[in-house]
Formats: C-alpha cells, structure tokens, sequence
C-alpha cells in the first residue's frame, strides 16, 4: 500500500521507468488523489526532462588532433617509453629477483652458520610422514641450493653478485622512491590507471 | 596503405580523418569499443578511434561538472591520455566506456576539490536550438538555469545527477564508474534530483518540460 512516506522512493522508481505495471497503477492512483505527491512527480519530472533537455557541447573540433598528438609523443618519446618499461618490467623482474637471492641461498646460508655439519639438509620423518612425496621433493631442492651455495662460495663469485645485485637494487629503489615522492601524482597515474 | 597493413580495414589513419568528426566511425559498421581497445594497445594510431567515438561524450560530462570550457577541454584530453597510458591496466573482459568514464569523473571531482568549488558560473555556454528568436532567447535562459543549478550543487550529487542524465549510464554502469554499491547510488540520484528541482524552484522556473 502507498503512503505518502513511501512514495517519494516509487516516484523515482517510476521516474527511472523500474515500476512494473501494477506498482505503476497504483502509483499513479495515490498520486491523484494527493496533491502533495502529484505535486512532487510534477516538479522532479520537470526537473529531469530540463536536465536532460540540455544539448551535449561539442568539444572544440581540435581536440581529436590534440590527444592523438599527445598520444603519439608518449608512443614514441623514447623517455616515457623507458618510464613504462621501468614501472611495468624493471621493477617487478628486480623485485621477483630480490626474492629469489633471499630464497635460493637462505637454506645454504643456514648451512654455513652451522659449519662443519653435514652439508645435506636432513630428512627429517615428521617432514617425511607430513608432506610424503612433495615434501621429499622440496627437500630435493633444498639440498640442490645447498649444493649450487657450496659451489658459488667456493669460486668466490657469490659474494661478487652478491653485492652488485643488492647495489643495484638499492639504487633502484632510491631512484623509484625518489621519482615518486617528486611527483605522486604521476606514479599514481603510471600504477593505477 | 598502412591501414590495411596493420587490419585496420574501414579505418583510416587519424591524420586523414581528424576533422569535424562526431562520435560515430565513418563507415557505420560499429565494432565493439573493446576491440578498439586491443587494437590501440599495439597500434597507437588506432586510438583515434576511441577518442572519436567518445570525445562529445566525455566533453559534455567534463563541461557540465565544471561549467568552464577551458576546463573541459584539458580535463577530456587529460582523461583520454590517461586512458590510453592505462590499457595495458585494462581488463579483457571489461567494458571500455565506464573505465573510461570513471577516470573522467575522478578527474572532474579531483580538479573540483583543487579549485574548491569556485565554479564560474558566469562563462555558462549554451548550444543554440533551432527555432524563432523568443524561443533561442528562452531556451538559452532556460539553459543557463538548469547549468547554474547544477553547478551549484555539491559533486558527490552532481556527478550520478550527470552521468545519469546527461551521459545516459544505466545503474550499473554507475555503479562502477562510482565505485559505490548500488544503494548509495540510488539515493544520491534521488536525492541529487529533489535538489535540482528545489534549486529550479528557487530560480522561479515554473512548467518546464
């Protein structure tokens, strides 16, 4: 049953052509027996049949030359094509990088500290029992990094990349932070948009 | 040619077709915009498009948040440049036009909140209508009204007033281009059209429509 409190949300429903037939009816109904509702209907009926009575504005007739001029800068401006590349490749290969030098000689690094002990990593029955066959598989790979750390420690060269990896990605990420704290505002653009 | 080149058939390159075009493609064959999308992903130029089919559209929503044309007109380029940066973002399976959409309004409201409202409602441009002078004259009048009315209200009821009315974007279309639940867009509409036809009544417009 429609009252007037609850016909302001049916006026719009109707104004929004979401009543059904019935609803509508018997809309329409209380409205003309209500001069306050029917007046309501009346003003924002007017009010949208104004509004929508307004013509689009045609932008200006250079508009299409000028954004696809834009366009075509940032397509081939070889700076704001590195940008890209920078935020869209370059960091996260250095990030997914960083992982991997923190993962791969973690379970080697554990080794070392505890030097003079067997170079394997054991095998444990809990690990065994718990994670059957894909547990026996990581310990695999594990012992595989430990063996890959032995020989990389051994040439010296582990320590070499080592540092010249986290140098570069110190550097980079210096440069990145302080890119984005000169203009926030475009890193949100580059990240988001 | 190199529109045939890159399969672009029934497109031509923007440089030969760049002027005085409207919305609509040249050779009324009208492909999904999300095809356009993949298509200026590889080949920049095809773009135009895009920028073609849309540029009225976001124009006329940018002009009517701002009610300033200089406004307008930076705001529609920057949307479609940020666009166009962004389709590597854009998902497959989405839609093209609230995604579009919604970068022009987050500009409009971003831009709005920086200028703090001080809307000029004094360069109010009106488009003319056809018809003998009174009724240029009324309609101009009557224009310049429902602008003013519009801009004098605060954006979050502004912009579902013209994405819905001037831009003609479904509930669920709003609903992304808000960002917000379909409830609260309903009651910001509603309550967005009691006060446009409160402030109408306020300017003495009587019998519009």
């Amino acid at each position: 049953m429609i009252d007037c409190k609850n016909a302001g949300e049916k006026i719009h429903e109707y104004l929004d052509g979401s009543l059904d037939e019935a609803a509508r009816r018997e809309l329409l109904g209380h409205v003309e027996a209500c001069v306050s509702c029917r007046a309501r209907l009346d003003q924002w009926e007017q009010a949208v049949s104004a509004l929508e009575g307004l013509r689009p504005i045609e932008p200006p007739a250079t508009m299409l030359h000028q954004v696809m001029a834009l366009v075509q800068e940032r397509a081939t401006n070889p700076k704001l094509v590195w940008r890209k590349l920078l935020y869209r490749v370059f960091v996260p290969a250095s990030a997914a990088l960083g992982l991997l030098l923190l993962l791969l000689p973690s379970s080697g690094l554990l080794h070392l500290f505890s030097s003079g002990a067997d170079t394997t990593v054991p095998t444990s029955d809990v690990t065994s029992s718990v994670l059957g066959e894909s547990g026996q598989a990581l310990q695999g790979l594990a012992n595989q990094g430990v063996d890959l750390f032995d020989t990389m420690l051994t040439s010296g060269a582990i320590a070499q990349v080592g540092v010249v990896l986290g140098a570069c990605l110190i550097l980079l990420a210096a440069g990145v932070l302080l890119w984005h704290l000169l203009d926030r505002e475009r890193t949100r653009r580059m990240l988001r948009v | 040619m190199v529109s045939e080149a890159l399969g672009l058939a029934g497109w031509r390159l923007p440089s030969l077709a760049l002027a005085g075009k409207g919305d609509t493609p040249n050779d009324g064959v009208l492909e999904p915009d999300e095809v356009w999308v993949e298509r200026a992903r590889r080949h920049p130029d095809a773009f135009a498009e895009l920028v073609r089919r849309f540029q009225s559209r976001i124009y006329s929503l940018t002009y009517r948040m701002t009610g300033n044309r200089e406004d307008a007109r930076d705001l529609t380029q920057d949307a479609f440049i940020r666009a166009y940066d962004g389709l590597s973002t854009f998902r497959p399976n989405g839609r093209f036009s609230p995604w579009l959409y919604r970068i022009a309004v987050n500009l409009c409201l971003n831009h709005l909140r920086r200028r703090r409202e001080e809307t000029d409602l004094g360069e109010i441009e009106y488009s003319l209508r056809s018809g003998t002078l009174e009724e240029v004259v009324e309609n101009r009048e009557m224009e310049k009204t429902v602008a003013r009315a519009i801009l004098s209200m605060p954006t979050h009821y502004r912009s579902p007033l013209l994405l819905r009315h001037i831009s003609g974007l479904s509930y669920e279309e709003m609903t992304q281009v808000l960002d917000m639940p379909l409830g609260t867009v309903k009651t910001r509409l509603h309550r967005a059209r009691e006060l446009l036809s409160a402030r109408l009544r306020l300017e003495g417009v009587e019998g519009i429509g």
